[in-house]
């Protein structure tokens, strides 16, 4: 054999092996045709420091699958959730994002984290993928059409706390305490803007600090009937723990990071009376029968996002049941949802903001 | 009352600063150089005495004591297994911080291995409201805080004034050399004042434990306001970094009562820049001329 028939052999086995590839997958996709899914892509963060929020939110995301499924599909179709793991990496996200639209061919898309979500944002609009994510940055709905957020802003949470002040405690007169970081200064804000009483004083208090007591007499100068505290995790507890030592009585409220356990732990027994709002009533039914679902299921408590994860599940298959898979209808039906049964309760849709009923929360 | 209460907060704060202080510069002033790993033995005793207390469930007396041999152990074994063999090979003061910073991160880690990030309470003193003595408020446990610093302060002074080891440590701090040709061993007098520095530090680790609870990062917050303190007062001398720690603990505490809180640490720098620039021996401290 000489070399002219070597190279003319070796192009008709790799065309061989090419026109096999071709047809094996199109055999494979009429056959996949009879059973055809819907296909959902989730984006969460499996790995890295945000671990735990990923397969909380994938674990109640997959519950829902298989609920709905084993209820028959959305007509007659079954869904087929596929996730990628984005390792709280914003360039893992992007190229989940790839693979998930242009390989795998998802209709519909959920997620969670901000860092990851916000990078996405163009990617979805220019694909038309309706998509729910899991975050409550200020910025993530701006400019957007197909994406939805499932997770209330510090500025409902705010909003809701004020009106409990203002309206049921009919206390006006409050001093803001807030963390230096991100979080406590927007809330902080936020909570100027809406608080329809007389601030008296806003002081920050350090992130890592352990020592509070002069703060703590300035703020005791001023009289406050109610305490805004604006911050989350250890130095947050050691501060009310000092505010109780110093015998300030003025009621204290706070975010949803001030029922963490750091905080109460680091609080011990000066957390309790501490109000602050929430999303997840464990008082309703629905949640109830949602944790021992998750309970029985996973064999551990559902975290606030496995909560979010089913939501989002739930929500993408209604719409997609109601108006089949354009995009556009999707985002059409979403858009106007009222009244949805969930698991943690009735939610509405506004401004493209999954809103849940937020109650105020007394830590006893 | 605002005066008194201020006066008590900075009161706290300083005995708590000077207390990581005067151990820190115990060592220095004899082995002359910057232990930063000291945290390290701050941290560790605190989540020592957590184990001992609240895993073990031994009483609280015999925790506090095991907590506090383990801290000298703890300070001696750095010394033996790593200064020591560093110095044997002629390592310069430079490479000792910088050992000691390793120590540090690499204790700190070994803390967040094995008992985890979260913080963890000793929970032996329940939450308390304050007693209030002319207007001002202070926990019981704030008022041990300061008796403890105090009686522990008089101890060390008079042990370093008074007794014959005293007496050696002093030598060996003022002229190691000269020191030696007096026939006192350097290397028994380092292993001593990381011995009683530690102790010192396993004291600091347990109140600051119970005070404001457990977190892997402790010893390197600690450190921050402990070597601060201990450079306004003069690094190289143990009544200087204590008399320091308190400035700073006062300074801080007045000094938010007339600016934002958020100027706390600020506070502090600014004094230690000012003493840098101006007094770099520190109040206390003595201008060597030989070195």
């Amino acid at each position: 054999m000489n070399k002219t028939t070597k190279i003319i052999l070796l192009v008709i086995f790799i065309v061989i092996i090419i026109l096999a590839g071709i047809w094996y997958g199109e055999i494979k996709k009429s056959k996949e045709k009879g059973k055809e899914t819907i296909k959902i892509g989730a984006i969460l963060p499996l790995t890295g420091n945000a671990a735990k929020k990923g397969e909380y939110e994938a674990q109640g995301a997959l519950m829902a699958v298989e609920e709905i499924n084993s209820q028959g599909g959305i007509k007659g179709k079954k869904i087929e959730l596929l996730i990628e793991d984005s390792g709280t990496d914003p360039k893992k996200g992007i190229s989940a994002f790839r693979k998930l639209v242009e390989i795998d061919k998802v209709s519909c898309l959920i997620g969670g984290l901000s860092s990851v979500g916000m990078p996405l944002k163009d990617l979805i609009e220019e694909n038309k993928i309706p998509t729910i994510w899991v975050s409550a940055h200020p910025d993530f709905l701006t400019g957007t059409k197909y994406i939805f957020r499932n997770l209330p802003t510090s500025a409902q949470f705010v909003e809701a706390l004020s009106n409990f002040i203002y309206q049921e405690f009919k206390l006006s007169k409050i001093g803001i305490l807030y963390m230096n970081d991100d979080y406590g200064v927007s809330l902080k804000d936020e909570f100027e803007k809406i608080f329809p009483g007389t601030i008296l004083f806003k002081e920050q208090y350090d992130k890592d600090g352990k020592d509070f007591r002069t703060q703590i007499i300035k703020a005791k100068e001023k009289n406050p009937e109610v305490i805004f505290i604006a911050g989350y995790g250890t130095a947050t507890g050691i501060l009310i723990k000092q505010l109780r030592e110093m015998e300030v009585d003025a009621q204290l409220c706070g975010p949803i990071g001030i029922a963490q356990v750091d905080t109460k732990k680091s609080a011990g027994l000066a957390i309790k009376g501490v109000i602050y709002p929430e999303f997840i009533d464990n008082s309703k039914e629905e949640v109830k029968k949602f944790k021992e679902k998750y309970m029985a299921k996973y064999g551990q408590e559902p975290g606030v996002d496995s909560f979010l994860g089913y939501n989002s599940i739930k929500l993408l298959a209604y719409a997609i049941e109601k108006s089949g898979l354009d995009p556009d209808l999707i985002v059409d039906t979403l858009s106007n949802l009222r009244n949805f049964k969930s698991a943690s309760g009735m939610l509405n849709i506004k401004n493209k903001e999954v809103r849940y009923e937020i109650t105020i929360k007394k830590i006893e | 009352m605002i005066a008194l209460q201020l006066l008590i907060n900075g009161l706290i704060a300083g005995a708590i600063y000077a207390l990581v202080a005067s151990g820190f510069a115990l060592i220095y002033s004899i082995c002359k150089f910057v232990h930063f790993a000291h945290g390290a033995t701050i941290a560790f005793s605190a989540y020592f005495l957590y184990f001992l207390f609240s895993n073990l469930g031994l009483s609280f007396g015999l925790s506090v004591v095991l907590a506090i041999v383990f801290a000298s152990l703890f300070g001696y074994g750095m010394n033996f297994f790593v200064y020591k063999q560093l110095r044997k090979r002629k390592a310069s003061s430079t490479t000792l911080l910088i050992a000691s910073f390793a120590l540090l991160i690499f204790f700190e880690s070994l803390i967040l291995l094995l008992f985890g990030a979260d913080v963890k309470t000793i929970g032996f003193i329940k939450i308390t409201k304050g007693l209030e003595f002319f207007g001002a408020i202070i926990t019981p446990l704030q008022i041990f805080i300061v008796l403890t610093s105090f009686v522990l302060f008089a101890l060390l002074f008079f042990f370093i004034k008074k007794t014959k080891i005293g007496k050696a440590m002093r030598a060996v701090a003022d002229n190691k050399e000269v020191a030696e040709v007096v026939g006192i061993s350097s290397e028994k007098i380092y292993s001593l004042a990381f011995i009683i520095g530690s102790a010192i530090a396993g004291v600091a680790g347990i109140l600051v434990g119970l005070e404001q609870n457990l977190e892997p990062m402790m010893g390197t917050n600690l450190m921050i306001k402990g070597f601060t303190g201990a450079i306004i007062g003069g690094i190289g001398s143990v009544p200087g970094a204590i008399l320091g720690s308190f400035l700073l603990g006062f300074a801080e505490n007045f000094g938010i009562w007339f600016l934002p809180s958020g100027y706390k640490d600020a506070i502090a720098f600014v004094i230690l820049f000012i003493f840098l620039l101006f007094k770099p021996q520190g109040i206390l401290g003595i201008k060597k001329k030989y070195e």
